[in-house]
């Protein structure tokens, strides 16, 4: 029987003539990250509840009062927000095209990330250094594995954004420089919004 | 089979403009300030204090997500906004189902000890 | 008990991740077998939506007797005795679908009459331990054991073999021994009912999971010992299995599939050749029904071939995924170069992923005239 096509009396019910918009590689690998972010959202709502469990357990040791700072925490909600603002500027200049004014956002983003590890980092190290590590409590267990997850992934970004940037110094902005640049400024943006949340739950409830 | 796009064509799926990006970065300093002095300047207390944060984050986090992220302004057929919300509906299906289990379990067996 | 919770929140959905494929092979075979359209088409989809949602919503059942009020219990007890309701339509069609059609006893579809039974009488076990006070009492015996494996061997492994010997010739281009198929078929068959039915007994006389010895005043040795019985059946089945694909990978020649279409399959697969060309269909094909194979009019044929693109392979898949293996092995056990060798090889990969231009293949339309044409002559 022939094999190469199965057309016939078209249906008027069928609707096979609406093309998917989709098909195209830049829709179709902007989807895809859109749905792996979209787990990701689960993995931190996890380690949220995770923490809205478990963070009355001290364990005789600290709480959430004894060791969380407000300014540092909005020190770092400031440059976070500062550094997904910069980034969606960047994307700004790409949509023109100007590969310097790309270069000059995204390293501003990049700075503000940068500094925004920082801070948590001596945040981090401060604690564990006065005995407060995660083997400390489950609060702190969870705290560390809450923040840390969200400062791994910054830090990762951190990394993916040298080497997208990399390509854009050296290649400029062409259509595969574009789309990783917009699929790297979902990720970017994301972990701002996730920041929100925890610089509520356990920032400010924290100190309360 | 898989097309190519040209460049034009991409920008025209992007959906970030200045204006955007101004109001949601503006919005967001608001609410962040708000929270932050509502919390240092014990200007409310107890549960007045926590809904009113928990509302501020929740409205930066839409505003975020409209002006940051542009949800909802794909193209029809519009897969990013259908993903987002299954994944809401997981997310509150395991949020709120294990907290109320843990705090059920709590509840009956009496882990009211500091651990 | 957060690990607990947790981990069954996932582990409910990972069962139904495990089952809905097996339903969707099913969905293809059994029409193919019984030569009529699959019944009630619509309300399988809808049956479909209803269990993804109820799976996420039952997995306290793994965990009933861990101490929850009866109000939780009560909740997540009828969520899971509702999931069966769907699950029921289903099997139902299937059934329905055979009825007055004309079938044929090839072997995969054996394999779903043995997912039938063996799956519906799980899945009945399942019933009876979703309600809390039975549950109580049966909770990690052999009971929940012989419940388990029905629903996972009797439901996704025999829809992973149908599946197997369904599509086998597509994807290789040549014929299983049909007649060994049937023989490891009936091993498997037989072996799973006197190793597993046992095991219901064994549960309700109270024998539990993970037991390193029983005491002879029991009595259970016997029913133990039919246990193992069956269990050598199964690998005799397994064994024919392997030796059933040995067997037919030296035949091969002898056994092509020539037409495409061995099953006389309805669904666009079987328009292609077997193995299908590198680009799957020639020209994309538009359909208006379900069986677009059993068409009433012929379709014309096309030759208006233009270049087609395909993307280009990459490797970096697999070696990221073997470098992860590698990475979370070397975590576990402590072996930091290992784990810092992985890791440097992963970030390597995605860089390099990251980095390359979006090539793509093209094959001429000249070139797809000629794989078509050739496979016409």
């Amino acid at each position: 029987m022939d094999t190469l096509t199965i057309h016939h009396t078209p249906d008027p019910n069928a609707d096979t003539s609406v093309p998917d918009v989709h098909q195209d590689i830049f829709s179709t690998r902007v989807l895809g990250f859109w749905m792996y972010l979209m787990t990701d959202c689960i993995i931190f709502a996890t380690l949220f509840t995770t923490y809205a469990v478990l963070h009355n357990n001290t364990f005789g040791g600290p709480s959430s009062k004894d060791l969380f700072s407000l300014k540092t925490s909005f020190a770092e909600t400031m440059i976070l927000l500062l550094s997904s603002v910069t980034c969606g500027l960047g994307m700004l200049s790409a949509l023109k095209s100007r590969r310097k004014h790309v270069l000059g956002w995204f390293g501003i983003a990049f700075l503000l990330g940068a500094s925004f590890i920082a801070l948590e980092l001596h945040e981090f190290t401060h604690l564990v250094l006065e005995g407060n590590s995660w083997t400390r409590s489950a609060f702190l267990s969870s705290f560390f594995t809450l923040v840390g997850t969200h400062g791994l992934h910054v830090s990762i970004g951190l990394f993916w954004m040298l080497v997208v940037l990399t390509q854009v110094y050296l290649i400029g902005i062409n259509i595969d420089t574009f789309r990783r640049l917009v699929i790297f400024s979902l990720f970017w943006h994301f972990l701002d919004l996730v920041w929100i949340f925890i610089f509520t739950f356990v920032y400010l409830m924290g100190v309360l | 089979m898989h097309e190519h796009l040209s460049l034009k064509e991409a920008r025209k799926e992007w959906h970030g403009t200045l204006k955007a990006y101004i109001i949601g970065f503006i919005t967001s300093i608001i609410l962040t300030a708000l929270s932050f002095l509502l919390v240092a300047a014990e200007i409310l207390s107890g549960r007045t204090l926590v809904i009113t944060i928990v509302g501020l984050a929740l409205t930066q986090a839409i505003v975020q997500l409209l002006f940051f992220l542009h949800v909802g302004q794909e193209a029809k057929p519009r897969w990013e906004t259908l993903v987002f919300l299954f994944m809401v509906l997981i997310l509150l299906i395991i949020a709120l189902g294990t907290l109320w289990i843990m705090y059920d379990l709590k509840d009956r067996l009496m882990m009211d000890m500091p651990t | 008990m957060l690990y607990v919770n947790l981990i069954w929140a996932w582990g409910h959905p990972e069962v139904y991740i495990l089952i809905l494929p097996a339903f969707g092979v099913f969905s293809e075979v059994v029409p193919t077998f019984c030569e009529k359209r699959l019944f009630g088409y619509v309300s399988m989809v809808w049956a479909l939506i209803v269990i993804t949602v109820l799976s996420f919503i039952v997995w306290l059942h793994h965990f009933f007797t861990m101490g929850a009020s009866p109000d939780v219990n009560a909740f997540f007890a009828i969520m899971t005795m509702l999931i069966a309701i769907p699950t029921g339509v289903k099997i139902f069609n299937w059934l329905f679908t055979k009825f007055r059609g004309r079938v044929h006893f090839d072997s995969p579809m054996l394999w779903f009459f043995a997912f039938v039974l063996n799956f519906t009488v799980g899945g009945m076990t399942g019933i009876l331990l979703s309600s809390p006070p039975v549950d109580y009492q049966v909770h990690n015996s052999l009971f929940l054991i012989a419940h388990f494996h029905g629903m996972v061997i009797g439901g996704m492994l025999f829809g992973f073999f149908c599946a197997f010997t369904y599509w086998f010739p597509k994807f290789t281009g040549f014929h299983l021994s049909e007649r060994l198929n049937r023989y490891a078929f009936w091993c498997w068959f037989s072996g799973f009912l006197i190793a597993f039915m046992p095991l219901y007994m064994l549960g309700f006389m109270g024998a539990t999971r993970r037991l390193d010895h029983y005491e002879a005043s029991t009595e259970w040795q016997p029913i133990f010992i039919t246990a193992a019985i069956g269990a050598l059946i199964i690998l005799w089945g397994v064994t024919i299995q392997i030796y059933g694909l040995y067997k037919s990978i030296r035949e091969r020649k002898k056994n092509r599939d020539l037409t495409g279409n061995p099953w006389n399959g309805a669904t666009l697969e079987w328009a292609t050749s077997s193995p299908p060309p590198v680009y799957n269909f020639a020209i994309t094909p538009t359909v208006d029904q379900l069986d677009p194979l059993w068409a009433p009019k012929a379709p014309k044929p096309r030759k208006d071939y233009e270049d087609i693109h395909l993307p280009t392979h990459t490797p970096m898949g697999l070696y990221i995924g073997i470098l992860s293996l590698l990475l979370g092995f070397s975590m576990t056990w402590y072996i930091s170069w290992l784990a810092i060798l992985s890791f440097i090889g992963i970030i390597v990969c995605l860089v390099i992923r990251l980095s390359g231009k979006d090539e793509f293949e093209i094959i001429t339309a000249a070139e797809v005239k000629k794989i078509e044409e050739a496979r016409t002559a």
